[in-house]
Protein backbone atom coordinates (compact mmCIF):
# COMPACT_ATOMS: atom_id res chain seq x y z
CA UNK A 1 0.00 0.00 0.00
CA UNK A 2 1.38 3.35 -1.03
CA UNK A 3 1.91 5.80 1.68
CA UNK A 4 -0.46 8.57 1.78
CA UNK A 5 0.89 12.16 0.29
CA UNK A 6 1.86 14.70 3.08
CA UNK A 7 -0.62 17.14 2.53
CA UNK A 8 -2.88 15.07 3.59
CA UNK A 9 -1.85 13.75 6.72
CA UNK A 10 -1.07 17.67 7.30
CA UNK A 11 -4.80 18.63 6.89
CA UNK A 12 -6.08 15.56 9.05
CA UNK A 13 -3.63 17.13 11.42
CA UNK A 14 -4.83 20.67 11.55
CA UNK A 15 -6.87 21.83 13.55
CA UNK A 16 -9.79 22.30 11.93
CA UNK A 17 -10.25 18.64 10.94
CA UNK A 18 -9.55 17.99 14.77
CA UNK A 19 -12.28 19.99 15.66
CA UNK A 20 -14.59 18.56 13.07
CA UNK A 21 -13.82 15.08 14.58
CA UNK A 22 -13.89 15.42 18.20
CA UNK A 23 -16.89 18.13 18.70
CA UNK A 24 -20.33 16.40 19.08
CA UNK A 25 -22.72 18.11 16.69
CA UNK A 26 -19.97 19.38 14.20
CA UNK A 27 -19.60 16.71 12.18
CA UNK A 28 -23.53 15.14 11.87
CA UNK A 29 -24.72 19.05 11.67
CA UNK A 30 -21.71 18.90 8.32
CA UNK A 31 -23.19 15.68 6.54
CA UNK A 32 -27.05 16.77 7.29
CA UNK A 33 -26.25 20.30 5.26
CA UNK A 34 -23.69 17.65 2.78
CA UNK A 35 -27.00 15.45 1.82
CA UNK A 36 -29.20 18.86 1.61
CA UNK A 37 -26.31 19.94 -0.80
CA UNK A 38 -26.56 16.87 -2.82
CA UNK A 39 -29.92 16.17 -2.88
CA UNK A 40 -30.42 19.71 -4.41
CA UNK A 41 -28.15 18.99 -6.76
CA UNK A 42 -29.22 15.97 -7.77
CA UNK A 43 -33.29 17.12 -7.84
CA UNK A 44 -32.64 19.54 -9.89
CA UNK A 45 -29.98 18.26 -12.35
CA UNK A 46 -32.39 14.97 -12.72
CA UNK A 47 -35.20 17.26 -13.67
CA UNK A 48 -32.97 18.99 -16.15
CA UNK A 49 -31.89 15.89 -17.75
CA UNK A 50 -34.99 14.32 -18.07
CA UNK A 51 -35.91 17.50 -20.31
CA UNK A 52 -32.92 16.47 -22.58
CA UNK A 53 -33.83 13.18 -22.89
CA UNK A 54 -37.00 13.71 -24.33
CA UNK A 55 -39.32 14.08 -21.41
CA UNK A 56 -41.41 16.92 -19.92
CA UNK A 57 -42.32 17.97 -23.21
CA UNK A 58 -44.02 20.94 -23.50
CA UNK A 59 -41.51 22.49 -21.37
CA UNK A 60 -39.41 24.80 -22.58
CA UNK A 61 -36.05 23.94 -22.00
CA UNK A 62 -34.61 27.30 -21.35
CA UNK A 63 -37.37 27.77 -18.83
CA UNK A 64 -36.29 24.85 -17.07
CA UNK A 65 -32.51 25.80 -16.89
CA UNK A 66 -33.47 29.15 -15.38
CA UNK A 67 -34.75 27.41 -12.48
CA UNK A 68 -32.71 23.98 -12.33
CA UNK A 69 -29.59 24.87 -13.34
CA UNK A 70 -28.83 27.35 -10.55
CA UNK A 71 -30.50 25.24 -7.97
CA UNK A 72 -28.13 22.16 -8.73
CA UNK A 73 -25.17 24.91 -8.69
CA UNK A 74 -26.13 25.79 -5.47
CA UNK A 75 -26.00 22.20 -4.48
CA UNK A 76 -23.08 21.73 -5.98
CA UNK A 77 -21.29 24.20 -4.24
CA UNK A 78 -22.75 23.55 -0.56
CA UNK A 79 -21.78 19.68 -1.16
CA UNK A 80 -18.47 20.61 -2.15
CA UNK A 81 -17.97 22.67 0.56
CA UNK A 82 -19.48 20.60 2.81
CA UNK A 83 -17.41 17.16 1.50
CA UNK A 84 -14.53 19.05 1.43
CA UNK A 85 -14.95 19.27 5.56
CA UNK A 86 -16.01 15.54 5.95
CA UNK A 87 -12.77 14.29 3.80
CA UNK A 88 -10.34 16.52 6.04
CA UNK A 89 -11.21 14.69 9.31
CA UNK A 90 -10.06 11.31 7.60
CA UNK A 91 -7.74 12.29 4.46
CA UNK A 92 -5.23 9.76 4.34
CA UNK A 93 -8.33 7.17 4.67
CA UNK A 94 -9.96 8.38 2.19
CA UNK A 95 -7.38 8.59 -0.71
CA UNK A 96 -7.00 4.54 0.31
CA UNK A 97 -10.64 3.98 -0.59
CA UNK A 98 -11.39 2.87 -3.61
CA UNK A 99 -15.16 4.03 -3.68
CA UNK A 100 -13.82 7.48 -2.53
CA UNK A 101 -11.46 7.45 -5.36
CA UNK A 102 -14.49 6.27 -8.02
CA UNK A 103 -17.01 9.02 -6.69
CA UNK A 104 -14.10 11.72 -7.22
CA UNK A 105 -13.57 10.50 -10.77
CA UNK A 106 -17.44 10.19 -11.42
CA UNK A 107 -17.49 14.07 -10.04
CA UNK A 108 -14.57 14.76 -12.23
CA UNK A 109 -17.30 13.48 -15.33
CA UNK A 110 -19.78 15.39 -14.02
CA UNK A 111 -18.46 18.41 -14.42
CA UNK A 112 -16.51 17.50 -17.68
CA UNK A 113 -20.08 16.89 -19.39
CA UNK A 114 -21.67 19.99 -17.77
CA UNK A 115 -18.69 22.22 -19.02
CA UNK A 116 -19.21 21.02 -22.59
CA UNK A 117 -22.86 21.54 -22.53
CA UNK A 118 -22.51 24.77 -21.44
CA UNK A 119 -19.75 25.63 -23.75
CA UNK A 120 -21.66 23.49 -27.02
CA UNK A 121 -25.24 25.16 -26.25
CA UNK A 122 -24.76 28.37 -24.58
CA UNK A 123 -25.74 29.93 -27.26
CA UNK A 124 -28.45 28.18 -28.56
CA UNK A 125 -30.53 26.10 -25.49
CA UNK A 126 -32.80 29.77 -25.17
CA UNK A 127 -34.10 29.11 -29.14
CA UNK A 128 -34.78 25.32 -28.26
CA UNK A 129 -38.54 24.81 -28.53
CA UNK A 130 -41.21 23.68 -26.10
CA UNK A 131 -41.84 20.01 -28.35
CA UNK A 132 -39.47 18.06 -30.19
CA UNK A 133 -35.83 16.05 -30.16
CA UNK A 134 -33.26 18.36 -29.00
CA UNK A 135 -29.65 18.10 -30.23
CA UNK A 136 -28.65 14.45 -30.44
CA UNK A 137 -25.44 15.68 -28.36
CA UNK A 138 -27.77 17.08 -26.00
CA UNK A 139 -29.56 14.32 -25.25
CA UNK A 140 -26.57 12.49 -25.15
CA UNK A 141 -25.16 14.84 -22.07
CA UNK A 142 -28.66 14.26 -20.09
CA UNK A 143 -28.04 10.66 -20.14
CA UNK A 144 -24.67 10.91 -19.07
CA UNK A 145 -25.38 13.25 -16.21
CA UNK A 146 -28.07 10.86 -14.85
CA UNK A 147 -25.47 8.61 -14.91
CA UNK A 148 -22.10 9.81 -13.52
CA UNK A 149 -24.37 12.12 -10.41
CA UNK A 150 -26.27 9.09 -9.72
CA UNK A 151 -23.49 6.82 -9.53
CA UNK A 152 -21.01 9.38 -7.86
CA UNK A 153 -24.39 9.33 -5.15
CA UNK A 154 -24.00 5.84 -4.74
CA UNK A 155 -20.02 5.59 -4.61
CA UNK A 156 -20.40 8.08 -1.70
CA UNK A 157 -23.01 5.81 -0.10
CA UNK A 158 -20.69 3.11 -0.04
CA UNK A 159 -17.21 4.89 1.21
CA UNK A 160 -18.43 3.40 4.20
CA UNK A 161 -18.81 -0.09 3.44
CA UNK A 162 -15.36 -1.13 1.65
CA UNK B 1 -26.61 -13.19 24.98
CA UNK B 2 -24.56 -15.94 23.82
CA UNK B 3 -21.13 -15.61 25.57
CA UNK B 4 -19.06 -17.31 22.66
CA UNK B 5 -15.64 -16.11 23.99
CA UNK B 6 -13.94 -14.58 26.87
CA UNK B 7 -10.58 -12.57 26.77
CA UNK B 8 -9.02 -12.08 30.17
CA UNK B 9 -6.13 -9.54 30.31
CA UNK B 10 -2.72 -11.28 31.17
CA UNK B 11 0.01 -8.46 31.51
CA UNK B 12 0.37 -4.84 31.52
CA UNK B 13 3.56 -5.26 30.34
CA UNK B 14 2.83 -6.80 27.23
CA UNK B 15 0.35 -3.56 26.46
CA UNK B 16 3.42 -1.22 27.34
CA UNK B 17 5.17 -3.78 24.60
CA UNK B 18 2.40 -3.52 21.56
CA UNK B 19 1.20 0.33 21.89
CA UNK B 20 -1.51 0.19 19.50
CA UNK B 21 -2.04 2.02 16.77
CA UNK B 22 -6.01 2.50 16.28
CA UNK B 23 -6.63 2.57 12.37
CA UNK B 24 -8.95 5.47 11.62
CA UNK B 25 -10.97 3.02 8.93
CA UNK B 26 -14.96 4.29 8.78
CA UNK B 27 -16.80 -0.17 9.37
CA UNK B 28 -19.56 -0.32 7.33
CA UNK B 29 -22.33 -2.23 9.67
CA UNK B 30 -22.85 -4.68 7.52
CA UNK B 31 -18.77 -6.61 7.61
CA UNK B 32 -19.56 -7.55 11.08
CA UNK B 33 -20.38 -11.32 12.19
CA UNK B 34 -23.49 -10.59 14.28
CA UNK B 35 -23.75 -14.25 14.64
CA UNK B 36 -20.87 -14.29 16.77
CA UNK B 37 -21.16 -12.33 20.20
CA UNK B 38 -17.91 -11.83 21.99
CA UNK B 39 -17.38 -10.26 25.01
CA UNK B 40 -13.88 -8.97 25.76
CA UNK B 41 -12.35 -7.59 28.95
CA UNK B 42 -9.06 -5.83 28.44
CA UNK B 43 -7.25 -2.39 29.34
CA UNK B 44 -7.49 0.59 27.17
CA UNK B 45 -4.80 1.30 25.11
CA UNK B 46 -5.87 3.93 23.70
CA UNK B 47 -9.43 6.63 23.01
CA UNK B 48 -9.85 8.02 19.60
CA UNK B 49 -13.05 10.28 21.00
CA UNK B 50 -14.14 11.09 16.77
CA UNK B 51 -16.70 11.24 14.44
CA UNK B 52 -17.64 9.28 12.74
CA UNK B 53 -17.64 7.42 15.98
CA UNK B 54 -15.37 6.75 18.60
CA UNK B 55 -12.78 3.91 18.69
CA UNK B 56 -10.93 2.39 21.50
CA UNK B 57 -7.03 0.03 21.17
CA UNK B 58 -8.22 -2.68 23.60
CA UNK B 59 -5.18 -4.90 24.95
CA UNK B 60 -6.72 -8.29 25.74
CA UNK B 61 -4.32 -11.09 25.03
CA UNK B 62 -3.75 -12.10 23.23
CA UNK B 63 -4.41 -9.18 20.83
CA UNK B 64 -4.97 -5.97 20.66
CA UNK B 65 -9.04 -5.23 19.81
CA UNK B 66 -9.70 -2.37 17.70
CA UNK B 67 -13.20 -1.22 19.09
CA UNK B 68 -15.66 0.66 17.55
CA UNK B 69 -17.81 2.32 19.71
CA UNK B 70 -20.49 5.09 18.80
CA UNK B 71 -20.89 8.62 17.62
CA UNK B 72 -19.63 11.42 20.10
CA UNK B 73 -22.76 12.50 20.43
CA UNK B 74 -24.46 9.61 21.20
CA UNK B 75 -21.43 8.74 23.49
CA UNK B 76 -21.97 11.85 25.60
CA UNK B 77 -25.61 11.32 25.47
CA UNK B 78 -25.51 8.03 27.19
CA UNK B 79 -23.12 9.29 29.91
CA UNK B 80 -19.81 8.49 28.42
CA UNK B 81 -18.49 12.15 27.59
CA UNK B 82 -14.69 12.88 26.13
CA UNK B 83 -12.68 11.73 28.89
CA UNK B 84 -15.11 9.22 30.47
CA UNK B 85 -13.09 6.34 29.22
CA UNK B 86 -8.91 6.89 29.27
CA UNK B 87 -6.37 5.22 28.50
CA UNK B 88 -5.50 2.42 31.25
CA UNK B 89 -9.32 1.34 32.35
CA UNK B 90 -10.44 -1.75 32.33
CA UNK B 91 -13.49 -1.88 30.33
CA UNK B 92 -15.44 -5.47 29.33
CA UNK B 93 -16.96 -4.64 25.50
CA UNK B 94 -19.70 -6.79 24.16
CA UNK B 95 -19.82 -7.12 20.40
CA UNK B 96 -19.28 -8.48 17.07
CA UNK B 97 -16.36 -9.48 15.39
CA UNK B 98 -15.13 -7.75 11.75
CA UNK B 99 -15.71 -10.91 9.25
CA UNK B 100 -11.88 -9.89 7.56
CA UNK B 101 -10.03 -8.10 10.02
CA UNK B 102 -9.93 -10.51 12.87
CA UNK B 103 -8.71 -7.02 15.12
CA UNK B 104 -11.60 -5.37 14.46
CA UNK B 105 -14.69 -5.45 17.21
CA UNK B 106 -18.04 -3.74 16.85
CA UNK B 107 -19.46 -3.28 20.14
CA UNK B 108 -23.08 -3.09 20.98
CA UNK B 109 -22.52 -2.24 25.01
CA UNK B 110 -19.55 -1.41 27.16
CA UNK B 111 -19.29 -1.49 30.83
CA UNK B 112 -16.76 1.24 32.77
CA UNK B 113 -16.57 1.57 36.15
CA UNK B 114 -19.10 -1.05 36.82
CA UNK B 115 -21.56 1.03 34.73
CA UNK B 116 -22.91 -0.12 31.15
CA UNK B 117 -24.02 1.54 28.46
CA UNK B 118 -26.07 0.44 25.19
CA UNK B 119 -24.43 1.73 22.12
CA UNK B 120 -27.05 0.91 19.75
Amino acid sequence: MTAAPAWAAWVEQSSLAQAIRGGAAFYPAIETVHILGFACLLGAIVVFDLRLIGLGGGIRPAALAAIALPVAGIGLGVAMTTGALLFITEATTYLRNPMFLAKIGLIGLGLANVALFHRRFRATLDAWPDHGALPAAARLAGGLSLLSWAAALVCGRLIAYV
Amino acid sequence: MIQARRLVLIGFACAALFPAAVATAHHGWSGFDTSRTLTVEGKVASVDYKNPHVTIALDAAPRTWEVDLAPPSRMGARGLPDGAIKAGDTVTVVGYPHKTEPQVLRAERITVAGKTVELR
